[in-house]
Formats: C-alpha cells, sequence, structure tokens
C-alpha cells in the first residue's frame, strides 16, 4: 500500500510539474507585452518608455523564459505565487479569499450529480428494458451532452424571469446556489446516472442478488441494501474524478450567474492582463484536479485490494 | 449591375442575421455565450475605452428609439419632483456598473484604469465643475485666477470642506496631494500624473495661505482647466494616506457626497451618504447637501447579458452599459424604461496605416471611404441604435467643421473609379490587381468589432478590394497595433474630451510605435499645428485657436487617413421607481452622479 501510495505520488508531482510549465509557457507565448498594455489604458500622454522599461525590470519581465520559470517554481515550493498586477496583493491571498465560494458550488453542483445520478440509475436499472429505463437513458443523454452553459441561460429564462421561484444572480443565500449548482451538476449526473445503471445491472446479476430475492426479500431491499452496495463503487470514484470537473466548470458558471468566486478572479485576470495571477489560479484548479484524481486512487486502492498490486 | 447583385445578396444576408441576432437575442443566447467567450479572450476594446460613453447632446439623434426626453447634464430643469424633499430621503440603489472587471483602485488620485472613476466620482469632489456651454463653476474652489502668461493657476478653497474622515481640506492638504500625484515614487502609473503634465509641463505647488494655493506651469497648457475638473486630481484625506500606506487605494478618504462602506473584491462596491456633505454645486445639482440615497451598491457583471437578466429579475435598479442585443429585448418590456443617450466628443473610425503598401496610396485609402456602407452597417450590426459617422468628431464638438463630412459617403462607383483611375485593374477572382500587386489588405481589429470588421470586408470586396481579418486581443493586439502590421484598424475613437486636443492622442508623430497613433503618420506641420493649440495662450475658445484646429481637422481628414464609422451610444435600462430624470451625468462621460437620485418607494 505504501509503495503503491509513493508511486502514485510521484506520479501526480510530475504532472503538477508538467502544468505548471504548460501555464508559464502559454502566457508567455501570448503576444503583446504585459506592462506596455498596462500603460496603454492611460490616455495619449502616458509614462515615457524608460517608466515602461523600469517597470518591466522591476516585476522582473525583462530576464529570460528560463530563469523566470525557475523563479517562479522556487516560490511556488515556497507558497509565493508571486503579486497580482492588478489587485496588488499576493495570489495566494486572492485565491485563498476566493475559493471557498467555488467550492461551495463545486460541492453542490457534485450533490446534485450525485443524488440525481444515482437515484436515475438505480431506476433505469430496476425498470430495465421498459420506457423508463428508456426514457432515463434519453435524459441522461441529454444532461452530459448538453453544453452546462446554455442550460443555464435557460434555467434562468424558466425559473427566474418566467416563474420569479429563483434568483437569477448574485450568492449568499440558499436559494441563490440552486440554479448555478443545477446548471452545473447535470452534465456530471448524466455520466453518473449511466454508470449506476450499467453498474447496477450487473451486479443484479450476481448470484447472491437471486438468493436474496429467493429468499423473498422485497425488491426495494434487493436494489438498495445489496446491490447497491456494491454497484456505487464505480460511481463514486467517478464522482470525485468529476470534482476536478465542477471546480473548472465554475468558472462559466459564475461568470453567467454573476457569482464571486475564483472563475469570476480568472476572467478578471485574463481580461487586465493580469499574468501572475491567471497562473496562479490555473496551477491551483489543476492542483485540485491532481489531487482529487490522487484521493480516488487511494481510495480505491483502499476498498479493492486488487488495485495495489496490479 | 454585378455590384448590385452583390448588395442584394448582402441585403438577403443582412436581413436574416438580424433576425438570427434578434432571436438569439430573445433567447438570451447571443451574449452570454458569444459573450464568455469573448470575455475568456479579452475584450480588450471594453477594457481601453470606458471614456467613451454618452453624453447627450441630441443632435444627431435619429435613432428613432424611445428615449426618455432629456438626460441632461443638468438634470434640474427638468426633474419631475412629483415627490415632497423630505420623502426622497432613504433606500438603497442596486446598480449594474460599467466595467467588466473588478476595480483597480478607488484612489483616483493613483489609478490606472479609467472604470475606477465609476466610484471616484462618488467619493470625491473636483475643484472646479464644468457645465453646457464650457463654462466653469465653482467647485471645491470657490474661485480661481489664472496669470496672462497662463502659467500660473491660483484657487482658493472653500474653508467648510471635510473629508470623510474629518479632517479638513486646506491648501496644505491640496498640496500634499499634487506633490503626491507628480511624483513618479508615490504614482507609478495614475492617470492623474500625465494629466497634470507631470515630467511635462507641470512646475510645482505652493501654499499662499491656509485656503490658497497655486500651481505653476513651466509652459502654457490650455487644457488645463479641463483637467481641473476631473476626479482624477480630486483631493484625499493626507491623515489618511499616511495611515494606510499601500493599502490606501482600499481605503480612500475623499470629500465626495458617498463615502467607502465595503469592497467585496471581485463582487461589488457598497457606498454610503456622507452626512456632513454639503458642497454640491448648485448649478449642476438641485440637491446640493446630503445624497438622498442611503447606500448605492455596484455590482460588477463579466457578462453584460447576465447584467441585463438580473435587471429584469429584479435583482438590480438600474444597469449601465448593456448590449444593443439586450436593449432591444427591453425595448419590448413594459416594465422597464430604457435610456439611450448620445455621446460627445470622437466616433469610432478606421485607422489606415499610411505606412503600408497599399494604404500608403491616397487613393486606396479614398476607396475604402467610400465603398462602406454605414446606413447598412449600423443597421445590421447594432440594431439601428448606433449612428452613421462622417466626421472623426461628433456635431457638438467645438471647431467642428461640418464641411468635411461632404469628404465620406456611400458611393461604390465612386470607390470603383479611383481605383481605376490609380491603375487598379479587377483580377480573375475579383480582387484588383496592378503590375502583379494585389490590392489586399490586412485588418486587425478585437473579437468585439469583428461583426462590423466582416461586414467592412464584404463591401470592400465589392469594389475589388480584399481584406484578411485577423483578430487579436488585448496585449496581442495593441503589440501588432503599434508596430503597424496593419494596413487597417479600429482607431482609438469614441474616447470623450472636451476639447479638439484629443487629436494629438491618436495622430501626433511623437506616439508612433508608443502609443495609439495607428495611422503612422508623421506630418510635421500637423503635430506644430497641435502643440499650437495645446500651448495656446489667451481664450482657448477664440476664433484663433478654433482655426488651428479646423485645420488640423482638415490635415487629418482630407488624406484619408482616418475613415469615421459610426457614433456609438451609451444604454442603460432601469425600473421606473427609480427617478432617473434626476440622474445627473459628466458632461463628457458615462459616470453617473447620484446627488440628486432617489426610489420612488411607491412605484416600487
Amino acid at each position: 500500500m505504501v509503495h503503491y501510495f509513493i508511486r502514485r505520488g510521484i506520479s501526480a508531482a510530475v504532472v503538477l510539474i508538467g502544468v505548471s510549465i504548460l501555464t508559464f509557457s502559454m502566457m508567455h507565448m501570448l503576444p503583446g507585452d504585459p506592462v506596455e498594455y498596462m500603460f496603454a489604458r492611460t490616455l495619449g500622454e502616458g509614462p515615457p518608455p524608460e517608466q515602461v522599461e523600469e517597470m518591466r525590470r522591476q516585476l522582473g519581465f525583462d530576464q529570460p523564459f528560463l530563469i523566470q520559470y525557475v523563479n517562479y517554481v522556487v516560490d511556488a515550493v515556497r507558497g509565493d505565487l508571486g503579486t497580482s498586477l492588478y489587485h496588488r496583493r499576493p495570489v495566494t491571498e486572492i485565491i485563498a479569499g476566493n475559493v471557498r465560494y467555488t467550492m461551495e458550488l463545486a460541492i453542490a453542483g457534485l450533490l446534485i450529480a450525485m443524488v440525481l445520478g444515482t437515484s436515475l440509475g438505480i431506476l433505469a436499472a430496476a425498470k430495465r428494458g421498459t420506457w423508463v429505463d428508456s426514457l432515463t437513458m434519453v435524459v441522461s443523454l441529454f444532461g452530459l451532452s448538453m453544453p452546462f452553459f446554455w442550460l443555464a441561460i435557460l434555467l434562468v429564462l424558466l425559473f427566474s424571469l418566467t416563474l420569479g421561484w429563483f434568483p437569477a444572480t448574485g450568492q449568499g443565500s440558499l436559494n441563490q446556489i440552486v440554479l448555478p449548482s443545477f446548471a452545473l451538476g447535470v452534465t456530471s449526473a448524466g455520466i453518473i446516472t449511466r454508470l449506476v445503471r450499467s453498474s447496477m445491472l450487473e451486479v443484479l446479476r450476481q448470484e447472491y442478488v437471486v438468493t436474496a430475492r429467493a429468499k423473498g426479500v422485497r425488491e426495494s431491499l434487493v436494489l438498495v441494501r445489496h446491490a447497491l452496495r456494491n454497484a456505487i463503487i464505480p460511481p463514486l470514484t467517478m464522482l470525485g474524478l468529476q470534482f476536478g470537473t465542477l471546480m473548472g466548470g465554475a468558472v462559466v458558471t459564475e461568470t453567467i450567474f454573476a457569482r464571486r468566486g475564483l472563475g469570476t478572479v480568472l476572467v478578471d485576470a485574463i481580461l487586465s492582463h493580469d499574468m501572475k495571477l491567471v497562473q496562479g489560479i490555473l496551477l491551483f484548479i489543476a492542483a485540485i484536479y491532481i489531487l482529487s484524481n490522487f484521493i480516488v486512487d487511494m481510495l480505491y486502492a483502499f476498498i479493492d485490494p486488487r488495485i495495489r498490486y496490479a | 449591375m454585378e455590384r448590385l447583385t452583390n448588395a442584394d445578396s448582402l441585403m438577403s444576408e443582412r436581413y436574416s442575421r438580424r433576425q438570427l441576432l434578434r432571436r438569439a437575442a430573445v433567447l438570451g443566447v447571443s451574449m452570454p455565450v458569444v459573450g464568455s467567450l469573448l470575455l475568456a479572450c479579452g475584450d480588450d476594446d471594453d477594457v481601453t475605452e470606458p471614456d467613451t460613453d454618452p453624453v447627450d447632446e441630441p443632435d444627431d439623434d435619429d435613432d428613432g428609439t424611445p428615449e426618455p426626453d432629456d438626460d441632461d447634464d443638468e438634470p434640474e430643469d427638468d426633474d419631475t419632483a412629483d415627490a415632497p424633499e423630505g420623502e426622497r430621503y432613504g433606500g438603497v440603489l442596486r446598480y449594474g456598473t460599467l466595467g467588466n472587471v473588478d476595480f483597480g483602485s478607488l484612489d483616483m488620485t493613483t489609478t490606472t484604469g479609467t472604470f475606477d472613476l465609476e466610484i471616484g466620482r462618488a467619493l470625491n469632489d473636483a475643484y472646479v465643475h464644468m457645465i453646457e456651454g464650457e463654462e466653469f463653476v465653482p467647485g471645491l474652489a470657490e474661485s480661481w485666477e489664472i496669470s496672462d502668461d497662463a502659467l500660473e493657476y491660483t484657487f482658493k478653497l472653500r474653508e467648510d470642506i471635510v473629508f470623510h474622515d474629518g479632517t479638513q481640506l486646506d491648501a496644505e492638504a491640496a498640496k500634499y496631494n499634487f506633490d503626491r500625484m507628480t511624483n513618479r515614487e508615490t504614482n507609478p502609473g495614475g492617470i492623474s500624473y500625465s494629466y497634470l503634465g507631470a515630467g511635462a509641463t507641470y512646475g510645482g505647488c505652493d501654499v499662499i495661505d491656509d485656503y490658497t494655493f497655486r500651481l505653476t506651469m513651466t509652459e502654457p497648457n490650455a487644457i488645463f482647466m479641463f483637467r481641473m475638473r476631473r476626479r482624477y486630481v480630486a483631493p484625499q484625506s493626507p491623515t489618511a494616506i499616511e495611515e494606510h500606506g499601500e493599502e490606501y487605494f482600499r481605503n480612500p478618504v475623499g470629500v465626495g457626497p458617498f463615502k467607502l462602506l465595503r469592497w467585496e473584491e471581485d463582487s461589488e462596491v457598497v457606498l454610503e451618504a456622507f452626512e456632513d456633505y454639503n458642497w454640491g454645486p448648485p448649478e449642476i445639482f438641485e440637491n446640493t447637501g446630503r445624497p438622498y440615497l442611503d447606500q448605492v451598491v455596484h455590482r460588477i457583471f463579466r457578462d453584460l447579458s447576465t447584467k441585463a437578466t438580473a435587471l429584469e429579475a429584479g435583482e438590480l435598479d438600474l444597469a449601465a452599459r448593456l448590449l444593443p442585443e439586450d436593449i432591444i429585448r427591453l425595448q419590448d418590456d413594459p416594465d422597464i424604461e430604457v435610456v439611450i443617450r448620445d455621446q460627445t466628443g470622437q466616433a469610432t473610425f478606421l485607422s489606415c496605416n499610411i505606412d503600408r503598401y497599399p494604404t500608403s496610396e491616397v487613393e486606396v485609402r479614398e476607396a475604402i471611404a467610400w465603398a462602406i456602407d454605414r446606413e447598412a452597417l449600423t443597421e445590421s450590426i447594432f440594431f439601428g441604435l448606433e449612428v452613421p459617422a462622417y466626421h472623426v468628431f461628433t456635431p457638438d464638438m467645438w471647431s467642428y467643421d461640418a464641411s468635411l463630412e461632404d469628404l465620406f459617403g456611400f458611393d461604390p462607383d465612386r470607390s470603383i473609379q479611383v481605383l481605376e483611375d490609380a491603375g487598379w485593374e479587377v483580377g480573375n477572382d475579383g480582387i484588383r490587381e496592378r503590375e502583379g500587386e494585389r490590392l489586399e489588405l490586412l485588418y486587425i481589429l478585437d473579437e468585439l468589432t469583428l461583426p462590423v470588421g466582416q461586414f467592412i470586408q464584404a463591401q470592400l470586396l465589392d469594389v475589388g478590394i480584399g481584406v484578411q481579418l485577423e483578430t487579436l486581443a488585448g496585449a496581442g493586439l495593441l503589440e501588432a497595433q503599434l508596430a503597424g502590421q496593419h494596413h487597417i484598424t479600429g482607431g482609438m475613437g469614441g474616447w470623450i474630451q472636451e476639447d479638439p486636443d484629443v487629436l494629438r492622442n491618436w495622430i501626433h508623430s511623437s506616439l508612433i510605435g508608443v502609443r495609439q497613433n495607428y495611422t503612422l503618420v508623421n506630418d510635421p506641420e500637423l503635430d506644430q499645428l497641435l502643440e499650437d493649440g495645446l500651448k495656446f495662450v489667451g481664450d482657448i475658445r477664440s476664433p484663433e485657436r478654433e482655426a488651428l484646429y479646423q485645420q488640423a481637422q482638415a490635415m487629418i481628414l482630407e488624406p484619408y487617413y482616418v475613415v469615421p464609422l459610426y457614433y456609438r451610444h451609451s444604454f442603460e435600462a432601469h425600473w421606473p421607481y427609480v427617478n432617473v430624470d434626476s440622474i445627473g451625468y459628466d458632461p463628457y462621460g458615462t459616470y453617473h452622479d447620484w446627488n440628486d437620485v432617489w426610489i420612488d418607494e411607491s412605484r416600487r
């Protein structure tokens, strides 16, 4: 187990380094000079070129790419992701101040995916071959293929503008998270539904289920107590993997629902060409993704011993 | 005949495009989707151009939209005033603010971003104010004197003005601020630095007595008084600056009608009425004392269509800077009132790079100017909400020379004739050629103006000019433009300024490669004219100075360095219970003054 843990840990670290190189070089490959741009927002009589050069030097943008990267990594390891040009405060502080809003949304989305996905999956499996099954499968297909930002707009149109049940924007109260989390969670719910269904079908064929039925156990008990317990493992791991995706999806969802969080900060940072902040947030989201994968791997190994030795 | 067919197909395309956009707008689809993608691509245009929007001066106001008649600078004269004075107090205004990114700094004297001014206007007050007719009236300064050589400006402050922290505004405090603004150490990138002419014409600030200070110039600066009315140079509390140091931009303390209650980064800024405020200019506001509103919440929306949705859902009372497609939809909503304002200043125009072949030839530029149907362009892309422009200035700009409008128009036959006379013959694929060289142009633009670019591309093709569109964003766009990689590109149109000196910002040769001179025009005679205008001594609205700028306009427009396209407007909407007639506006900006605004609770 320890061996496996270390192996997975190393590969996670390698992926993280890869991501840091990618995000760093991506920001550098973008055409244009961030300092020039910063000053260009003012009127014609801006600062003289020497001033711009001085600023560039202060920010370290005049150094070769490799040195800039090494400095960045060294600082990052120390927990310093640099200072945001626009907000004039440490990137880590900005991330820390906003991460809970995004987490909130991602977790709410995850809950929706879990509840919706599991119940629909069980329903489809239980009613296999009937119209209920087909309908559920069609609905889940819609769910996972529909762009969630489009769904978000439709939800706002129906539930905010027409029916007036939920607010269209903002955060803070419980009813403000309903629409965004639903929009965000539906894609994952579609995936989970299909996974739960196939996993359930497999388990329902097992002999112990037949035995249970033969003993005269009620069908609902068979489904929940005997079948679901075993069938839920693959969907659960999938749910873990979905968490990273949901964090990323929160970026767009936050924009559409005008919510606070890492997503809006990231959009702001891109708009204001705040390179350090963009890098920091991308790295952070990637790290969450890698971490949730890692945890899932660990859990899986813990639940299913065969994996450890594979 | 061939051209006619093209025009026909264009018309039908236009129709269907419009239909499509309308439908999309109704669904609310187009912008949230496109918008969020655009946002991610870097909406350069919007970050750089906030000075743009509106004002009013309904000269060319023929857009046929139901407009609340008067959104004037001086709201007092037409205030509806159907509620007794006392009942107007109270309430919170939820406002969808102009900017689509978080505020950069709430300290106007060191800010580098222009959207910050939204907050800056409420937190601060100006030394002098300007009313229509370009007349200056007292603000924080009760009187002022300009020396005959235009090198000394002496201001006498009112003696009853206090900052939000209770400290007194006196000459020492003013000097503290001017010294801070004109020092690169304390003000590295602030707009105020160049506004005051620091590093160029600014000499220094001296305290004369407790409430009198004098600003000295090293050279005359005709537009200096215009700068003194801006909130960018408004006084900040020296005590608070010393106390907060580096963090002052988050904790600004001014003398304006509102003070900062809280700034939730990336989300909203909440302002609260300043109880002691008592120095509003009576020439501009009916209410010169404490504002009627208790609070103004400035909410930030990245996606402009979401802002419209929030208004419709009743989560905002007033939303500024909406998209034309949303405005079209909101106009049909009986509950919501739409406000469309003309802008004063400049048109949106194309800059032609005269340093790059073939736009180096005046015939090619003239052909471009006459090939674009601006009526069709504004109708199909902006639903007729923007207005065609045939001059770089709006007609109400001082020194406007209307005779130059005749240089522009829509006449493809004229374009074709000009090109043929210059030896450009139609080639096999419809694109003109001359001695083996094809008449093809590179048009560099940002994502937001892409529909405009595509429209122009189609129209130029009709006269045999090929256009390749290249979209870039943010810093990349700027770099390409500064390097002159384009043949044509979007100019710095839409900048509002109160004086034709604004031309200097995009045509003076000293700006080539460093600032926004995308025409790459390098004409010493033109430079000289603009410098003479800037350093003019005497009445800055005199016929002598006007002649300088009329000559400059002709020197820019006659060789077709730029091609005017359309005049932009600002689009706003609000619920009827917001007393919109009482919103004051900066005569040359889109920013609101809340002094007279009140909420009619009985109509809510």
